[in-house]
């Protein structure tokens, strides 16, 4: 049984058509990433998965839950499937732990002192406890980015998907966000992610699959795809980017 | 009880409405010089300058235009000079509009960034070459969409030179209504002439705010 | 110039002074609560799902704020009796101030908002809160960060405004200013002297709504490090 079931998802931005026919699955434990030039529809795909894009056509079934256009079914996923932004999001006039303890107080309707506890404990997983009473403009990108991590894994998502979520960093901070990925990693999450990091997809990541014109054009386990790609599109893709 | 037909009403509001709009030209652009004239004072550097102007701002935003329509009708006569309906309205309206005015174009002056001077400088400009040929030609731009917006508030404010006694479109609709008895009407007329004066001046500076969005 | 000022002469009458203080002053914090509210409320329609009160809330914007005050305030006083809504001059008064705010508000809240990253409604969205708990907890303070100079300044320009409910005998300050010129003769003096109290007032509402904002929206802690 797949966690995530995509069949044969159209997605169209006006006259644009952006996804023709994904088809994929995903189990639970997973880590799969999603590689393909700029342009090729893997945001857009991730952005579908929890309802962040309407898709036109197709079926996507996240843990048993369809994802539709209604607002209450939406809310039920979220609790399902987490999602880091490259932009990090956080609420810039809350301090890092009000913004983890917020969709824990009010979605959850956890009680003030259950969420502190929590917010302590997921800060504590991506080792930024100490920074509780910061505001996100005093922190680092990387920072900002685990603390992001953290907010998501305080509503206990069974998935986390993860959008570029390397991209706005500065190269040194790289490290400690994938640091932090490997490690849910390893805890058994299971993780999606747009990623350009074509190394981590390598050595973490349990499937690669290459969109290009809104396709899924390859896919197959990380270390096949990488030493042995099948279509000219990918191996044009990977001599540029490696 | 009274002869007036709607039409009536409406044809004699029309001819209010002009002197509306013409003291709200010489407000505008007396308005304009007096705050062309105050940012040059202050583009002087002097502080003493620089204090009087943000004085002179601050009281004629901190004060109601009302008092201001009121102090120049009443107070000028003390001096000696006697003055109008016409005559003070002006001169109210017009050091009014001139405060904001200055306020809204130092703020466009100060948004050229600094790199903008920069530039000129380390191109051998002086301060009044910079300003004249590099920072003013942008703040124009910046300025336009604010400053036509800031003209409805202008066109608004004129109403209350009625209060003074002066004849212009809402002192012809309470003047209307004291013949007619028929306040709603009359009102919503007035109001609706202030809003085709006033609506066409957002638009445009909505428009203006947009292009200029688009293209910076 | 032969005239000689007499602020003395206007000494006997500082009860009925007072008494104007005080109204303009609660006239004031009324219409701020109650304006910036309808703001808010105003700004969230315009910004929601439902397209026709959007245009509704718009239009309405619109006519507010193309139309002088004192016409509104002539229209709700002298033309709604006519059909059938009987106010008080006060309660004229203060629909007019709240409408003005209300309109004023409304629109400076929504540029605040649509200022505001569309990542943060989505972060927020996919943490599972609704529309509303988004508006409110995340988007609003930060629109208010953003806004509240220009959402002060409104502020002070509509209580200055209240100035002009003395057209319609509301005993606020400068009703009293004509009360008291006109038993004085002392117009020049009446007029300085409440003009000086209005400026007074202008400088202290910015103080305290700007005390207020930072203390609600801890616009200083988003600041910092910027």
């Amino acid at each position: 049984m797949s966690l995530v079931s995509i069949e044969n998802v159209h997605k169209y931005y006006g006259e644009k058509h952006v996804l023709k026919g994904i088809d994929l699955k995903i189990k639970k434990g997973e880590v799969v990433s999603i590689i393909g030039r700029s342009g090729s529809g893997k945001s857009t795909l991730l952005r579908c998965i929890n309802g962040l894009e309407n898709h036109q056509k197709g079926n996507i079934v996240v843990s048993n839950l369809e994802v539709t256009t209604n607002d209450i079914q939406l809310r039920r996923l979220s609790k399902e499937c987490g999602m880091i932004f490259q932009g990090f999001n956080l609420y810039p006039h809350k301090t890092t732990g009000q913004n983890v303890m917020l969709s824990p107080k009010l979605v959850l309707g956890k009680k003030d002192k259950e969420c502190r506890e929590l917010a302590l404990e997921c800060l504590k997983k991506v080792g930024m406890d100490k920074m509780f009473d910061q505001y996100p403009n005093s922190l680092s990108g990387g920072q900002k980015q685990r603390v992001a991590i953290a907010r998501s894994l305080a509503m206990s998502p069974k998935i986390l998907l993860c959008d570029e979520i390397t991209s706005a960093l500065d190269p040194e901070l790289v490290g400690e966000v994938l640091k932090v990925l490997e490690d849910l990693a390893k805890e058994g999450m299971t993780l999606v992610l747009v990623t350009h990091e074509m190394n981590f997809a390598k050595d973490i990541g349990d499937r690669v699959v290459f969109m290009h014109d809104g396709k899924v054009w390859e896919t197959g386990p990380s270390d096949e795809v990488f030493a042995n790609p099948q279509t000219p599109e990918l191996q044009n893709f990977l001599s540029s980017v490696l | 009880m009274s002869d007036f037909t709607t039409l009536d009403i409406f044809q004699n509001l029309l001819l209010a409405a002009r002197w509306t709009i013409l003291l709200s030209l010489i407000a505008f652009v007396g308005g304009g010089i007096v705050a062309g004239i105050l940012i040059l004072l202050r583009m002087t550097k002097n502080s003493i300058l620089s204090a009087f102007i943000r004085i002179y701002v601050e009281i004629f935003q901190g004060t109601p235009l009302l008092m201001q329509l009121f102090l120049a009708f009443f107070g000028l006569p003390l001096l000696g000079i006697e003055v109008g309906p016409w005559t003070a309205a002006s001169l109210a309206l017009t050091l009014f509009t001139s405060a904001y005015l200055c306020e809204i174009w130092s703020g466009c002056l100060n948004s050229v960034p600094k790199g903008q001077w920069e530039a000129a400088k380390t191109l051998g400009l002086n301060y009044y070459q910079s300003m004249v040929h590099v920072i003013i030609p942008q703040s124009i731009r910046v300025a336009t969409a604010p400053t036509i917006g800031f003209s409805v508030q202008v066109v608004k404010g004129t109403a209350l030179a009625s209060i003074i006694g002066f004849v212009e479109l809402t002192k012809a609709g309470t003047m209307l209504n004291n013949v007619t008895f028929e306040p709603f009407k009359v009102f919503a007329m007035v109001a609706i002439l202030y809003f085709v004066i006033c609506y066409p001046l957002t638009r445009y500076s909505k428009y203006l705010e947009r292009k200029l969005n688009v293209s910076s | 110039m032969d005239y000689q000022l007499d602020f003395v002469g206007l000494f006997p009458y500082y009860k009925d002074l007072v008494s104007g203080i005080i109204l303009t002053i609660q006239i004031t914090i009324l219409t701020t609560i109650l304006g910036v509210s309808f703001g808010i409320i105003g700004a969230a329609t315009r910004v929601g799902k439902n397209k026709f009160l959007q245009n509704l809330v718009g239009g309405f914007v619109e006519v507010v704020r193309n139309t002088p005050f004192i016409v509104q305030l002539f229209f709700i006083f002298f033309g709604l009796p006519t059909i059938g809504f009987k106010l008080t001059a006060l309660e004229a008064g203060m629909i007019a101030m709240v409408i003005n705010l209300g309109a004023y508000s409304t629109e400076i809240i929504r540029a605040g908002i649509e200022a505001t990253d569309k990542g943060q409604w989505e972060a927020g969205k996919t943490l599972g809160l609704k529309w509303y708990q988004i508006f409110i907890h995340i988007i609003l303070p930060q629109a208010f960060n953003k806004i509240s100079p220009a959402l002060i300044s409104q502020c002070v320009i509509v209580m200055l405004g209240s100035s002009v409910l003395s057209q319609i005998s509301v005993e606020e300050l400068t009703f009293t200013a004509n009360f008291i010129q006109s038993r004085t003769f002392l117009s020049f003096e009446s007029y300085f002297l409440i003009t000086g109290i209005y400026l007074i007032f202008a400088i202290v509402l910015r103080f305290v709504l700007t005390v207020v904002s930072e203390k609600l929206f801890k616009t200083k802690a988003m600041k910092e490090g910027n």
